[in-house]
Order: structure tokens, then sequence, then C-alpha cells
């Protein structure tokens, strides 16, 4: 994949998850009082974004 | 807890600070870049510490606790996606950084005035950045004599709290620029996460035998704290209000300059790396524990009438011993001093670079240093003075800081990937968009139920490319700039 490409995957990529994080608690966990519900989603939200910006920057040359 | 203990821990604190901003300063060279940027040689490790010491206010472990306790875990979500914001960094980061180094910018603002070619855009984007940062500075060291005068019972009075905080954070700026204020923050993000962390468990296991205790009691007593949006009708985190705390929020790395600055930073794109993932890593267990704290409070302090104090009552607690309690007070402290020192270099940058070079274009970087130096305790006055007078202004401005600065965002994407924006187009929209952000903010308006947040991101964006399409970009500087870039980028295979 060329540069464009990627950076094309990862800008898709990133606005459906973040738009995800914004929208799905709200039809997913609001009759789901436990740890395991909007508590854990958000987490592993954050990982996964952690994981990509890892995997992005990790292709960075000196 | 008696106010000798309490001046006798910060003295002690103050002076470790010192000796840490003194050894940062040797080897220090002369100049804009040494002072204001640290010659762009922080290693990955002090600049993921100086970067999270910076983004981390005293607002964590007070004002999200605070959110936590009054609106449940819609706090986290905001919290997450604010922390989410830095996948801008993978696109901007290399961006700024071989801008930055290539064409000897000092501030984010000074690439602005250089991408659009005009040094009005310059100044009138830092004046924009000051008024919006003073006061939540202010906001800051309000937070820290009201604190300190908590845990004193009332006998170290709030002016005291505020001078303490105060000489902190002139003190190590003043000493050793750039170098001192990074060093000291990464001391200072050692001490806020490893006292949070310790506090907390201490607090959770005291308190519910275990984290496990907490969540049961939480899905007993307190369902709705775990569901969106959250207790209260038509919920605390309803989509309009959780969409704008949220929104201007994920652009922060962006709109904040005194974070932008630190993309100029690093010693290699490999150290910027290192920033990156430990910053993101730091802010995720950091905003965890202030998570647990807030829901903490809820459960063992039910009928807080002010969520804000969900933190100092937490702490007046007998499962908390007060040695613990004083040592979250300088968890708390160090938060905000890191915050603000940092706040107060970079605007210090700003006045120099790009407002008293515009004034005095023949000037040269002895002035503009001296100039810079001179407004290191000039802004932590103003601060002061701010703070002091605890106006409702003051609260008002600093809500209003993250939808204020929002408004740069549009010009900052403008910079890489649009070759037809402009300067009137990047001037209009800041100006308006501030405008909007702070009488939406300060009149209480929020049309169609939208925060001022989210209007001002509309605005300005809109005025940004509808003023640029009517207007001439800058040709020649648009094509040197975007062609030298685009080799740059490739030779270091960053998207």
């Amino acid at each position: 994949m060329s540069l464009d490409q990627q950076r094309k995957f990862w800008v898709i990529f990133f606005v459906v998850i973040v738009l995800a994080a914004f929208i799905l608690p709200y039809y997913l966990f609001s009759n789901l009082p436990k740890f395991y519900g909007a508590f854990l989603f958000w987490s592993i939200f954050a990982i996964v974004a952690i994981i990509s910006v890892g995997i992005i920057t990790s292709q960075w040359r000196e | 807890m008696n106010a000798t203990t309490i001046y006798a821990v910060i003295i002690l604190y103050f002076i470790l600070g010192t000796i840490v901003a003194l050894r940062a300063r040797r080897g220090m060279g002369r100049g804009l870049s040494e002072f204001f940027l640290a010659n762009r040689a922080i290693g990955g490790i002090v600049a993921a510490l100086t970067y999270s010491a910076t983004t981390y206010s005293a607002f964590m472990l007070v004002g999200l606790a605070g959110l936590t306790y009054a609106g449940g875990v819609g706090a986290l979500g905001f919290e997450l996606i604010y922390l989410s914001g830095l996948v801008l960094v993978a696109f901007f980061g290399p961006r700024f950084w071989l801008v930055g180094k290539k064409y000897n910018y000092i501030t984010p603002m000074e690439m602005l005035a250089d991408r659009y070619q005009s040094k009005l855009l310059g100044a009138i984007a830092a004046i924009a950045a000051i008024i919006f940062l003073i006061p939540y500075s202010a906001v800051q060291l309000v937070g820290i004599g009201t604190l300190m005068g908590g845990l004193s019972g009332g006998a170290i009075p709030f002016v005291a709290g505020l001078i303490v905080a105060t000489v902190f954070a002139v003190s190590w700026a003043w000493i050793g620029g750039m170098r001192a204020v990074a060093w000291t923050d990464s001391m200072q993000a050692l001490v806020m996460l490893t006292i949070a962390l310790f506090s907390v468990v201490l607090i959770v296991y005291r308190g519910f035998g275990g984290f496990g205790g907490l969540f049961s009691a939480l899905e007993t007593n307190y369902p709705q704290w775990l569901t969106m949006p959250g207790p209260g009708t038509p919920g605390y985190f309803n989509p309009h209000s959780f969409i704008g705390l949220s929104m201007p929020w994920f652009f922060f790395c962006l709109s904040n300059p005194q974070v932008s600055q630190r993309l100029f930073i690093p010693k290699s794109l490999k150290h910027m790396r290192t920033m990156v993932m430990g910053f993101m890593i730091f802010g995720f267990i950091y905003t965890l524990i202030s998570i647990t704290w807030g829901f903490s409070a809820r459960v063992l302090l039910p009928g807080l009438a002010d969520a804000d104090a969900a933190t100092p009552s937490l702490l007046a607690l007998e499962i908390v011993p007060k040695g613990v309690a004083l040592i979250v007070m300088l968890g708390i402290t160090a938060a905000a001093i890191s915050t603000v020192n940092s706040i107060i270099l970079t605007l210090s940058s700003m006045v120099s670079r790009d407002v008293f070079k515009r004034l005095k274009p023949d000037a040269d970087e002895d002035q503009e240093l001296m100039v810079g130096k001179i407004f290191v305790p000039l802004f932590a006055v103003a601060i002061f003075f701010f703070a002091s007078l605890r106006l409702g202004l003051i609260v008002v401005l600093s809500v209003a800081s993250s939808a204020g600065l929002l408004v740069m965002v549009p010009a900052l994407i403008g910079t890489f990937f649009w070759k037809r924006g402009t300067a009137a187009g990047a001037i209009t929209s800041i100006l308006a968009g501030g405008f909007v952000a702070f009488f939406f903010q300060f009149s209480d308006i929020f049309p169609l139920g939208w925060w001022p947040g989210v209007w001002s991101g509309i605005i300005a964006t809109v005025l940004f490319i509808v003023v640029s399409l009517l207007t001439k970009p800058p040709r020649e500087k648009t094509d040197e700039f975007f062609g030298y870039l685009d080799e740059a980028l490739k030779e270091k295979n960053a998207i």
C-alpha cells in the first residue's frame, strides 16, 4: 500500500471507531448497569486507539 | 491537618523541583530555540512525561472525579475520547516536527503565519490563545488555593495557596526554560501517577474490599451511573452534553498551543513515537484512576450538594490516613503547576515571536529572548491576579477555552492538507469562531441544545472554507511548503 492509501485507510478507520465511541453506548448500554457495559466498551476503544497509533508510528523512519 | 506540616511538605517539594530545574539548566545554550524548545533535543521518555504533565491538570482528580460523581460512566467516555484525539498526532506529529526543524518555528502560531504568509494571522492567533489560556490557568490556581485552605481547615488562607502555586509555576520556567519545565514536569508526572495510583488502591480496598466490591456496590445502589446517558432526565450525559464536552477536547493536541508546541521538541521521530505512546499509556491509567476515585466518592459520600467537592470530601474520610490526604494534595498541586508553567512558557514564546517580532520586525534574537523571559513572570502575575479576583468571568472563559481554542483547528488542518487555504480564511474563522464561543458561553445560549464548542467548530470550519475560496492563497509559499513536506514524509515513511 502506498503512503496515500495507508493514510486513507487509517482516516476511515479512526472516523469509524470514534463515531462508534460517541454513538454506540447510547444503544448498547442504556440498560446494562454492569462493569462489562459502557466501562469496558470505552476501555477497549482506548486500547484499540493506542495499538493503532503504535502500528502507525512504528513505521516512521529515523 | 496543621498548616506547618503542609508548608513543610510544600517547601521540601519546591527545593526538590528547584534542584531538578537547576540540573536541567546545565549545558543550556543561548537563543530562543534553546530557551523555549530545549533546542529540539528532548528524549522520548522526558517528552512523554512533560506531555502528560502539561495535558493533565488538577481537573483530573478534582473535575473528572466530580463529573463521574455527578454523571457516571459517561465521564470515562468523554475522557477516553479526549485521549483518543492523540490519533491526530499520527498524522500531524511528523508534519509539525519536520517543518518546525526546517523553518525554525518556535510557536505553532508562527507556523500558521509563515504558511499563510500573514504575520497578522500569527498575532491574532497568539492573542486569542492568551485570552482563553490565562483564565484556564487561573482556575488551576484557584483549585490549589481552595484545596490547601480546605485541607488545613482554613489555617492556610486562599491567597497564600495562590502565592505558593504562582511561585512554583514561575520559578522553574524562569530558571531554565523548556529544559527545566520538561524535567520538572517529568518529576511531577511521576509524582501525580504514583500518588494517585497508591491512594485509589488504598481507598478501594479500605472502602470496598477491592474493585469487585466497588462495582457490585455501584451495580446494586447506583445502576444508572454505569449506563448511558446516566442519571437524571434527559440524562446527565445526554447526546448534547456528551458531544458538547467531548468534541472540542478531541482536538486538544492541535488546538492547545502549550501541547502542540511539544510536537517541535523531540530529538527525532523515534523519540516522538515514544512521546505519543508513553502519553497514551499514562493517560489511560490516570483516567481510570480518576474515574475510580469519582465512583468511590459516589458510593461512600452519596449526598454531596457540589460534585466538585467529591475529592476533598473523600480525603476527609476516616479511611484515608492524614498523611495520604497530604500527599494526594501534593499530587493535585503537581498536576496544576505542571500545566500552568507550561502554559506560561508557551504564552511567553508567543508574545516574543508572534506579537513583539511583528511590532518590531528588526529585533534580533537576543531582544526577542529578553521579551520572552520578561513575560514569564508577567504572565504569572496576570494569572495570580485573575485567580485572586475569583470572578465568575474566569470560570466562563475557562470553560469556553476548549471551544475557543477549537477555532484554530481548521486553519491548522489547512496548513498541511489544503492548498487553497488563505490567511483571510484563517483570520475570519479564528475571530468569528472565538467570538461565538465566548458569546454563547457568557450568555448561556445553546442554540438547538448544542453547546458552544459544537457551534464554534462548525462556524470556524465553514468560514475558513468559504472565505478561503473567495480569496487568493500564497501560491509560491504553498507550493514550496507542500513540496518539501511530500519529499520529507516519504523519506520518513510517515502517512
